[in-house]
């Protein structure tokens, strides 16, 4: 669940601190990718290294998303979710389910692809370090779901919906 | 004695110069492997006739190749051997006990060679193949031509011929035209030496395999060479490895398949039984669903070779339970000796290596060191030349 929070921040901790052993592309990317993991041992690391494959980032653009990722998010309830940054045998929330949505840190471009374009962006613009968050799951899913003006008018009568349990 | 009379006039009527005292000489195939060996590579593999002139007799080209032998002074690798000795193939038939092929045969006197057009001798193929797995009904007839002045150009069979004179037998089967046009010397040998299908690694692996089967099945002594095609076949069959042709797309990529059984006959031989049957299973076991690769077989060769460990069971166990917690996977047979290779490579700045069993040798030795719980005093792989070693270190989690 949700609320959960406190026995998967745990789990994530204990992954970082002892990752998986072994040498699996679904894990670690590649060979190289692995390489570098053993000397830093830092899974945000890895999965920051995903998107230098995707967008063709130099070492300079990926050292500047690592440097701007942050390790979690703090909801509008005061609550501390840590990233579940690992992949393959390091996810730990690895099943479907609200809590994943909770920990599961995806990549998300601040100004959307789509708008990018309008404004006459550049590929190289769009999908610069600069325009890409790691934002949660369910804040991605949002976002996906709702124009700005729309999750305004929505987003108050949520809690409302769902009152916290005294 | 058949032997040439220029041949027994200088090395004598039993070969002295070349074999030693008869009272010494012990048969090749009394010898351990590692004496052969030893022997073998000081055979020259090459003699060049093209100094005895355009027309050499077989009986120069042989006396040639006992003088270099001799040459060899202490090295001479026929020194102390004792050569088995026949009168004809029919009566190499009747001490073997083994059918002779129904041939025409000619002289040996009568043979000479376009020297030209005929290549080299290559003394090592003559001992190693013919001489010392002689077996009669196994000399094929050769093709030549015949000149008006009655002298046969041997343009196939030269070695077998000589082998044949080697072990005293002074006729031949050959077959041959009768012309006085060199043309023909050239057909006749492109015809047989480059038009041909040459046999391959696989094809020699698969045939060894069946003539020891067979040679067991009709009572018939077993090759040294064929014997270790034979064993390898059993512990292929036992840990399901399949040994396939090179370049065979129906199966070439299936799991374990194996494509290189010329390196793997070369790793077994150095190695021996014992060790090579215990690294194949556990580059068997380790990844089912890879390709074979000979290369990681042949670093878990290298390895095992240093261990002091006694219970050898016990040791592979550990060494398989390691590497799959690097490996985790069954099919990440190329990762194990890929990635150690070029850690050392990148490493040492080199594009390639040289000791290459040792340089993987030495990957698993950390492999094993870092991933291995149990209590085993793990042994460095030996550097065949230590101020050539290499140092690198595996990034390892």
């Amino acid at each position: 669940m949700c609320n959960d929070f406190e026995r998967v921040n745990k789990l994530i901790q204990e992954k970082k601190d002892n990752p998986f052993r072994g040498l699996d592309d679904a894990t670690y990317i590649n060979e190289s990718v692995w390489r570098e993991f053993a000397k830093h041992r830092n899974l945000k690391r890895v999965r920051v290294l995903d998107l230098k494959y995707k967008y063709r980032w130099t070492d300079e653009q990926v050292e500047r998303m690592y440097a701007k990722t942050e390790d979690g998010w703090t909801d509008a309830t005061g609550v501390y979710r840590m990233f579940d940054f690992g992949k393959g045998e390091n996810k730990v929330c690895s099943e479907d389910g609200v809590d994943r949505q909770f920990h599961e840190p995806q990549h998300d471009h601040i100004v959307s692809r789509s708008e990018a374009k309008e404004l006459g962006w550049t590929e190289k613009q769009i999908n610069d370090p600069d325009n890409i968050q790691y934002i949660s799951a369910i804040q991605n899913l949002m976002k996906n779901y709702f124009n700005k003006e729309q999750w305004e008018t929505v987003s108050p009568t949520i809690a409302s919906l769902f009152p916290v349990d005294k | 004695m058949a032997y040439p009379t220029k041949i027994t006039e200088f090395f004598g009527e039993d070969l002295f110069r070349l074999l030693g005292p008869k009272t010494e000489r012990q048969s090749w195939h009394s010898l351990s492997f590692k004496e052969q060996e030893t022997r073998r590579k000081n055979i020259p593999v090459y003699i060049s006739t093209r100094k005895l002139g355009k027309n050499p007799s077989f009986t120069d080209i042989l006396f040639e190749c006992f003088k270099q032998l001799t040459l060899l002074g202490d090295k001479n690798p026929l020194m102390g051997i004792d050569l088995p000795y026949y009168e004809s193939l029919a009566d190499a038939g009747e001490q073997l006990n083994m059918p002779i092929m129904n041939s025409a045969l000619v002289h040996t006197n009568d043979l000479v060679k376009n020297a030209e057009k005929q290549r080299d001798v290559f003394l090592a193929h003559i001992f190693m193949d013919i001489v010392f797995q002689f077996q009669p009904g196994l000399v094929f007839p050769g093709a030549g031509r015949k000149d008006s002045k009655g002298r046969i150009f041997v343009n196939d069979a030269q070695h077998r011929s000589l082998a044949c004179m080697i072990l005293g037998i002074d006729s031949v089967p050959l077959n041959y035209i009768e012309s006085d046009e060199e043309y023909w010397d050239v057909q006749q040998y492109a015809a047989i030496n480059i038009n041909s299908l040459q046999c391959s690694e696989f094809d020699r692996y698969r045939i060894r395999t069946q003539r020891a089967d067979t040679s067991i099945e009709a009572g018939y002594e077993v090759d040294p060479e064929d014997q270790i095609a034979w064993n390898m076949s059993q512990v292929f069959d036992q840990n399901e490895i399949l040994v396939v042709e090179k370049g065979d797309r129906d199966v070439g990529t299936n799991a374990k398949v194996l494509t290189g059984i010329g390196n793997m006959t070369k790793y077994w031989k150095e190695y021996g039984h014992e060790i090579a049957t215990r690294a194949i299973e556990i580059n068997a076991q380790l990844f089912p669903t890879s390709v074979f690769q000979t290369a990681n077989s042949w670093g878990l060769m290298e390895f095992l070779k240093q261990q002091t460990h006694t219970n050898s069971m016990e040791l592979d166990f550990e060494i398989q339970r390691a590497i799959k917690v690097m490996l985790p996977k069954d099919n990440q047979g190329n990762r194990l000796h890929s990635m150690i290779k070029t850690a050392c490579k990148d490493q040492n700045e080199v594009t390639t290596l040289r000791w290459e069993p040792v340089v993987i040798a030495e990957g698993i030795r950390q492999i094993v060191e870092e991933y291995c719980e149990a209590d085993i005093e793990w042994q460095s792989p030996k550097w065949p030349e230590p101020k050539e070693s290499y140092d690198f270190f595996l990034d390892l989690v």
